[in-house]
């Protein structure tokens, strides 16, 4: 190994060389002081080398020959190769963004910088404690020299409160240092931590003073005000040094200075690190200007990983190991994702203090800097495939273990206000991109997409390294890459593709899909597949959603062949990430987004507690004496994917925004994907829920709610997306009643009615999309007559609203008569009228629909619209087909669903022949089917026989109050169609879900208010609050 | 002896056919009821079939489009089918009809089938009366469903079964079995509901004749009307039989069947000749009110 | 008796180290002009030097120099502690070049015309 020393030496020989060399052109001296950065990135990586391959653990190295006590150590060890390499990469990546400036400012600048990065190394690699705050400072002083190099009298501002701070923090420092001398009688942290010295009351008061020194320099809640202004002001190519470089060196030092806490000392890193964690990012969520909202983030999550690495230390929940993975996982995820972010928020242009103005001068990227912004807040967020992923999941299944359930909410719930904020970021920034006309990639693009980059690359291997090596896991990330690359062809050849992506999956997928997972296979790839077919419907290359809609079929493919927690979360977090990015590609998708992702977030959160408090869970086998109420948890946060009344308040607006096509996909078929996860934990753990009979109970409760109001906000709606959206709450809501039930009839039911909401719901979304394609608006009342033009998708819509409604013969019956059946069998009355309630409710909506669209006054610039296209009549045609057959003969659907619940319970229902038993009835659908068609028959012809003369008549032939109308718009009935339900019944739909939800966030926002408000901005007080951060320390850890 | 499915065919003829006379001498000697009630002489008993000849007598039919020619072709349909499904006299062979298609449910289902239909139907005809009526209609028709579902579903707790073969059958051996004897208060919450259904006063929002010339049907004429015509009585037998069957111990031959249905029917024009019409959303109110609570405890009763 | 005990007790090297550092504190927190902000700052690290050079003190042992008084085999126990004062050395360089800097920023918030008191620079707040 090359002897760090040599290092050193080379970085002060740069700097005394620099103004010399600058003689010589700015380029020359740039360039040596960039190849001395690089110098140390390649002894770091030799270091990685020689330390990987079961190499020797550590390698030390002393100066001058001797070692400690006479001479300052140097260390390296793994952690220290990998924070040398961070800090070297994080340091060419923002000198590479900072380069036009540097060349422009006096060469200090490029001294200062080096210096800084020196300093930083310098803090990794020391074992002494003297000479740890030689190398704080030194970074430190670098660094205020930096914050001033490029003039901006803002960051002089903040520079000098991040002085005071500074200031006090080393002097603490320094006191720290000689107490631990005087007691421990070293100085080499090593030989110190041995010294009993160190340990008694003295010395833990010395060991005090350094903790809080290093404390206040990573920024802590409430103390950080200093740093936030920084961060907000200084050029984002040096914010990133701070918050990746800098930072990493100060966690490495507090790890480093671990062994000589005390426990009590342990516990306050930990709250001081949570407190910081979740107050940061309540505050964060407030913020409008994007580089103090990164700031934030910033300090939130170096608060996270100190927290994390003082836990894992102080409840024993791992290794070393243990440590990297979680630890240097978040870290990790942090530095890219931030420095990322950083370096692209220059791109943004240059944000202005007041929030109001401030929307206007951001400007929009590219779509390759968008597509980087994406990988970068998701990843900051902890969405797969990202690093911060694997380690949210490896920490939460630790803390989960050792039982510290209050930590696991403060961490969850600080994340998902994270998520927020960074998600409506970069919603905002998503949402500026430029429809038409493509823009190169920014200059200075190639930072963050290195970023990205590494990020992608290590979350790969994070997920590798904890065991999730299935390809099929992945193959959702790789349809999106592949698809990407070629997202400037044609949609036809993309859609092509994706379906090729998907047979491809069933194919390899095909063998391990028992008859469950078959079942829903049908609805999940065969769905995906289906709209991908149906995404050609819209001319061009549609940029985006072919990738997106790919990765998402593939996702809900990954859901049902996953094998073990980690794979199931995983693959179930990838189709949330998906959908989300495809409800963000919908014209007016920012908040519906938004909203979207929250709710799924919180659910997967739900879920993800739920998975890591079970050991063993994720099987369809029957588990026994397992603790049940995480259960629970897996069912609340299902409940929040399904669109539970309560917790539905995302699902409008998603289904709504989306593309056309795509609102069909995740109604249809993604909304699915929660049904089978319900129903293999009901099945794994249906036996140890407590309070079982109640529970249940409980959640049949929640799906008719679901049912009832889905149905009732339904008939309100002037938006046909939002009716159909409504619908779809509705009837999943049936679902999960049926669900409930918990016997083989209800499943059975549960089942069917998914498949039909499958076939029938799709119909509707596709003739829909159609629809809006050929009229070009999406309010009903601005449609009517369309039938003249548009019948086939008026046929579509015919029968889907026939099965819907559960009208016989059509198989929507099957559903309703299972349904009651299971109901009454199993003695819940109530359940079953109010059920019966809600799907009378059902016609309201389902008749206003096909009413107002395809029915009623035509408009004159409608009459000549076409049929929709054949990507989408298509489809629609094949739906049809399959729901006569399923209807004149249900057994090609129940025999298959009857047989998946028939390993699970014991019979009620049974086929004699045809007709299907129940204990209470029978049901015959073909003799039902054949009796109807035979009487529509005759009733037909006896219509033809008995008319004469027939004389078609044009529009507005009709008698209305003596005159002859003449305008479609006064004379087509359909706005506030039924105003007299809204009088009787409106005070049931009040947003009361919404308003709950809005007074939450209000909430939460208002906590963020009052907090920040400590952020006065006055340098002093900042002082202040460093000096009451540290007597609180100091109170809380002789308390504990 | 099973019948051969040449003879049931056979036999659902002849029952529609009864039915279908039926129907149409109980409306025709109801408005005579009603016109006597109010004073005046009233149409002959047998107004409802020159109607019907006249309507399909007519020379020239004038059509919206396609959907308008079906409008009626579904609702005939609908009523024709719903009878289809009840078996209208217990133990009758020849007035089993296609019961053996479904229970109790696929009827409730099926009265909808023949009312989409005639709302699509005069949909395309374009007129906005037809529209505001069916959205009445519609409205009225999701509140009244309530009672008559708790209600049916405390027959259907009360007797163990959907099947409507069953229900009669366990409410065979004289008065005391009648679901009227045992619970009443379903069999109350279910006439209530029936109001609803036949819409008349004071639930006749629907029609309205004062405000939307009869609603839904407003531009139908011709043979079409006169389907509709038809269907009006076969849909009112069917559904009286079908309240026979399930609350008043159904019928073991066609007269106790035909005076069963009488008196059933009577109460619509009993309650219709004294009460005013109510506006839709009080009507909704209405129902789901003391109706509904009735419905609720005619449940416990039958649970208990 | 024990109060005389206990003055004497104390070391009065870090004593006023001590009231230095506090007494620099004070002059952080309370003064807003910029200037004395700084100086403040230089009182507090001179109070911390203090303290640093007091725990190096060993009452009744000689300078850390190997002389006559005193040879190598002896020396840890008849020497004061020179660890310390080669500690203050670095950090009174240090101190200096954080005064330094942070009189230099003074300088230029001031003639970017601003003005002298910290408490118009908070513009960048919550």
């Amino acid at each position: 190994m090359v002897n760090p020393l040599y290092l050193f030496a080379c970085s002060l020989a740069a700097a005394f060389l620099l103004p010399l060399v600058d003689k010589l052109g700015r380029k020359a001296s740039l360039g040596l002081a960039y190849a001395t950065v690089a110098a140390w990135g390649a002894a770091a990586l030799s270091y990685l080398w020689a330390l990987f391959p079961g190499g020797s653990p550590t390698e030390s190295f002393g100066t001058a020959g001797f070692a400690a006590p006479l001479a300052i150590m140097l260390r390296v060890g793994p952690e220290e190769a990998a924070g040398l390499l961070a800090v070297s990469a994080v340091g060419l990546l923002s000198a590479g963004a900072m380069h036009r400036s540097l060349a422009k400012a006096p060469i200090g600048g490029a001294i200062a910088l080096l210096m800084a990065l020196m300093g930083m190394s310098g803090i990794i690699l020391t074992r002494d404690l003297f000479n740890l705050f030689v190398f704080m400072e030194i970074s430190s002083i670098a660094t205020y020299g930096l914050i001033a190099y490029d003039d901006r009298r803002a960051a002089l501002r903040a520079g000098f409160k991040y002085m005071m701070a500074g200031g006090i923090a080393s002097a603490l420092y320094l006191i720290g240092v000689i107490y631990a001398y005087r007691f421990g009688g070293q100085l080499n942290i090593d030989l110190a931590a041995r010294s009993p010295g160190l340990y008694g009351a003295a010395g833990t008061v010395a060991a005090f003073f350094l903790l809080a020194a290093l404390l206040i320099e990573l920024k802590p809640f409430p103390a950080n005000g200093w740093a936030i202004d920084v961060y907000q002001t200084v050029d984002p190519g040096l914010s990133a040094i701070l918050s990746g470089a800098s930072a990493t060196a100060l966690l490495l030092a507090l790890w480093k200075i671990m062994p000589i806490l005390g426990d009590a000392q342990l516990s306050v890193v930990a709250g001081s690190g949570l407190a910081t964690f979740a107050a940061s990012n309540l505050v964060g969520a407030r913020q409008s200007n994007a580089r103090r909202m990164l700031g934030y983030s910033s300090v939130a999550q170096v608060g996270l990983v100190a927290a994390v690495a003082a836990l894992t230390r102080l409840l024993s929940l791992g290794d070393d190991r243990f440590a990297y993975m979680v630890a240097g996982g978040l870290l990790l995820n942090h530095l890219l994702a931030k420095t990322g972010l950083f370096l692209l928020s220059r791109a943004l242009g240059e944000p202005g203090s007041q929030a109001g103005a401030q929307r206007r001068r951001e400007r929009a990227l590219s779509p390759i800097g968008t597509a980087i912004a994406g990988v970068l807040a998701v990843g900051l967020v902890g969405l797969p495939p990202f690093p911060g992923f694997w380690a949210k999941w490896s920490l939460i299944r630790a803390l989960a273990g050792a039982r510290q359930w209050w930590l696991i909410v403060v961490i969850l719930g600080a994340s998902l206000v994270e998520a927020f904020y960074v998600l409506r970021w970069f919603g905002r920034i998503a949402d500026m991109r430029g429809e038409d006309g493509y823009a190169g990639p920014e200059a200075g693009i190639a930072g963050p997409a290195l970023c990205a980059a590494a990020l992608a690359g290590f979350g790969i291997a994070s997920g590798l390294a904890l065991g999730v090596g299935d390809p099929l896991l992945w193959a959702p990330f790789a349809a999106l890459a592949a698809l990407l690359l070629v997202d400037r062809a044609p949609g036809w050849l993309k859609s092509l593709l994706s379906i090729a992506a998907v047979a491809a999956f069933g194919r390899l997928a095909f063998d391990r899909l028992d008859g469950l997972r078959l079942f829903f296979a049908v609805m999940l790839l065969g769905g995906g597949a289906m709209y991908s077919f149906a995404a050609m419907y819209k001319r061009g290359p549609r940029r985006g959603l072919h990738p997106l809609l790919s990765a998402a079929t593939l996702a809900l493919g990954a859901i049902l062949v996953a094998d073990s927690p980690l794979g199931f979360f995983f693959a179930w977090e990838t189709m949330t990430l998906a959908s989300y990015l495809l409800v963000l590609r919908g014209k007016k998708g920012e908040r519906a987004a938004l909203g979207y992702v929250v709710f799924g977030l919180g659910g997967a959160f739900l879920l993800m507690v739920g998975l890591a408090a079970i050991p063993g869970a994720w099987s369809f086998r029957p588990t026994g004496g397992a603790d049940g109420w995480p259960i629970l948890l897996i069912i609340g946060g299902l409940l929040v994917k399904l669109g539970a009344l309560g917790v539905h308040v995302w699902l409008p607006g998603a289904y709504a925004e989306s593309d056309d096509d795509v609102s069909g996909f995740l109604s249809s078929s993604l909304s699915k994907a929660g049904v089978f996860v319900m129903i293999v934990a009901l099945a794994a753990f249906g036996g140890v829920v407590p309070f079982q009979a109640l529970t249940l109970r409980a959640l049949g409760w929640i799906g008719l709610a679901t049912a009832l109001f889905g149905a009732l906000y339904a008939i309100y709606q002037e938006d046909v997306k939002k009716t159909l959206a409504w619908s779809s709450m509705g009837q999943i809501g049936y679902v999960i009643l049926a669900l409930a039930i918990n016997d083989q009839a209800g499943w059975t039911t549960a089942l069917y009615l998914a498949l039909n909401h499958f076939l029938y719901k799709s119909m509707l979304f596709l003739a829909i999309a159609g629809v809006i394609k050929r009229v070009g608006t999406r309010n009903m009342y601005e449609m009517g007559g369309l039938i003249k033009t548009m019948p086939f998708s008026f046929l579509s819509v015919l029968m889907a609203i026939i099965a819907l409604s559960g009208v016989p013969p059509l198989s929507g019956f099957g559903g309703k008569w299972l349904l009651y059946s299971s109901l009454l069998q199993k003695g819940w009355y109530l359940e079953a009228a109010v059920a019966f309630f809600a799907s009378a409710v059902a016609f309201l909506y389902l008749f206003r629909l096909i009413h107002t669209i395809f029915l009623g006054q035509p408009k004159p610039s409608q009459s000549t619209v076409r049929e929709a296209p054949l990507a989408l009549t298509i489809p629609q045609g094949f739906l049809m087909a399959v729901l006569l057959a399923a209807s004149a003969f249900p057994r090609l659907m129940l025999d298959p669903v009857m047989g998946v619940v028939g390993d699970v319970f014991d019979p009620i229902l049974r086929f004699e022949g045809s007709t299907l038993v129940s204990p209470l009835g029978y049901w015959d659908g073909t003799l039902s089917m054949i009796v109807t068609i035979v009487v529509f028959a005759l009733c037909f012809f006896w219509m033809l026989a008995n008319l004469h003369n027939p004389q078609p008549v044009k529009q507005f032939n009709i008698v209305y109050a003596a005159e002859r109308p003449f305008k479609p718009w006064t004379t087509h009935y359909a706005w506030s169609f039924y105003a007299p339900y809204e009088k009787a019944l409106g005070f049931l739909t009040r947003r009361r879900g919404e308003r709950f939800w809005e007074a939450f966030g209000t909430g939460v926002d208002s906590v963020g208010g009052a907090i920040r408000r400590v952020y006065t901005g006055n340098g002093q007080t900042y002082a202040l609050h460093v000096v009451l951060y540290v007597v609180a320390l100091y109170l809380l850890t002789g308390a504990l | 002896m099973e019948p051969t499915i040449i003879g049931r065919i056979g036999y659902a003829f002849v029952s529609l056919f009864v039915i279908t006379n039926y129907g149409l001498l109980l409306i025709g000697s109801m408005a005579r009821i009603s016109a006597k009630v109010q004073g005046r002489v009233g149409q002959p008993v047998w107004q409802p079939y020159i109607d019907i000849v006249k309507s399909s007598a007519k020379r020239n039919s004038i059509g919206h489009g396609a959907m308008f020619y079906l409008g009626p072709v579904f609702r005939l349909a609908g009523g024709v089918g719903t009878y289809m499904f009840i078996p209208a006299v217990f133990g009758s062979v020849l007035f089993r009809n296609f019961s053996d298609s479904g229970d109790l449910l696929l009827v409730m289902y099926f009265i909808f089938f023949g009312q989409l239909g005639m709302a699509l139907g005069a949909g395309e005809g374009g007129h906005p009366y037809s529209a505001i009526g069916v959205s009445r209609g519609l409205a009225q028709m999701t509140a009244f469903e309530v009672p008559f579902a708790l209600s049916v579903i405390a027959v259907a707790a009360q007797y163990g079964t959907l099947d409507i073969n069953a229900i009669v059958a366990a409410q065979q051996g004289g008065f005391a079995h009648w679901t009227l004897a045992t619970n009443p208060l379903a069999v109350i919450a279910a006439i209530v509901a029936f109001l609803g259904m036949s819409g008349h006063n004071p639930f006749s929002v629907v029609i309205a004749p004062q405000e939307i010339p009869i609603g839904p049907p407003t531009e139908y004429q011709s043979n079409l009307l006169g389907m509709l015509q038809t269907n009006r009585a076969i849909f009112n037998g069917a559904k009286l039989v079908l309240y026979m069957n399930l609350y008043f111990g159904g019928a073991t031959n066609i007269v106790a069947m035909v005076i069963k249905t009488f008196l059933i029917y009577f109460v619509n024009v009993f309650v219709g000749q004294a009460f005013p019409r109510l506006r839709t959303d009080q009507s909704i109110r209405f129902f789901l009110g003391a109706p509904t609570l009735v419905g609720i405890a005619s449940v416990i009763i039958a649970v208990i | 008796m024990s109060v005389m005990a206990f003055i004497a007790g104390i070391n009065p090297v870090a004593a006023s180290g001590a009231v230095l550092v506090l007494v620099g504190l004070w002059g952080v927190l309370s003064r807003p002009n910029l200037f004395k902000i700084a100086v403040a700052f230089s009182v507090m690290e001179t109070g911390v030097n203090l303290v640093i050079l007091s725990v190096g003190y060993i009452r009744g042992r000689t300078a850390p120099i190997l002389d006559s008084a005193a040879d190598a085999r002896s020396a840890s126990a008849r020497m004061t502690d020179p660890v310390p004062q080669a500690l203050v050395l670095t950090a009174i360089v240090i101190g200096l070049a954080v005064t330094a800097l942070m009189l230099s920023y003074a300088v230029r918030l001031r003639t970017g015309g601003g003005d002298s008191s910290i408490e118009s620079y908070g513009e960048e707040k919550w």
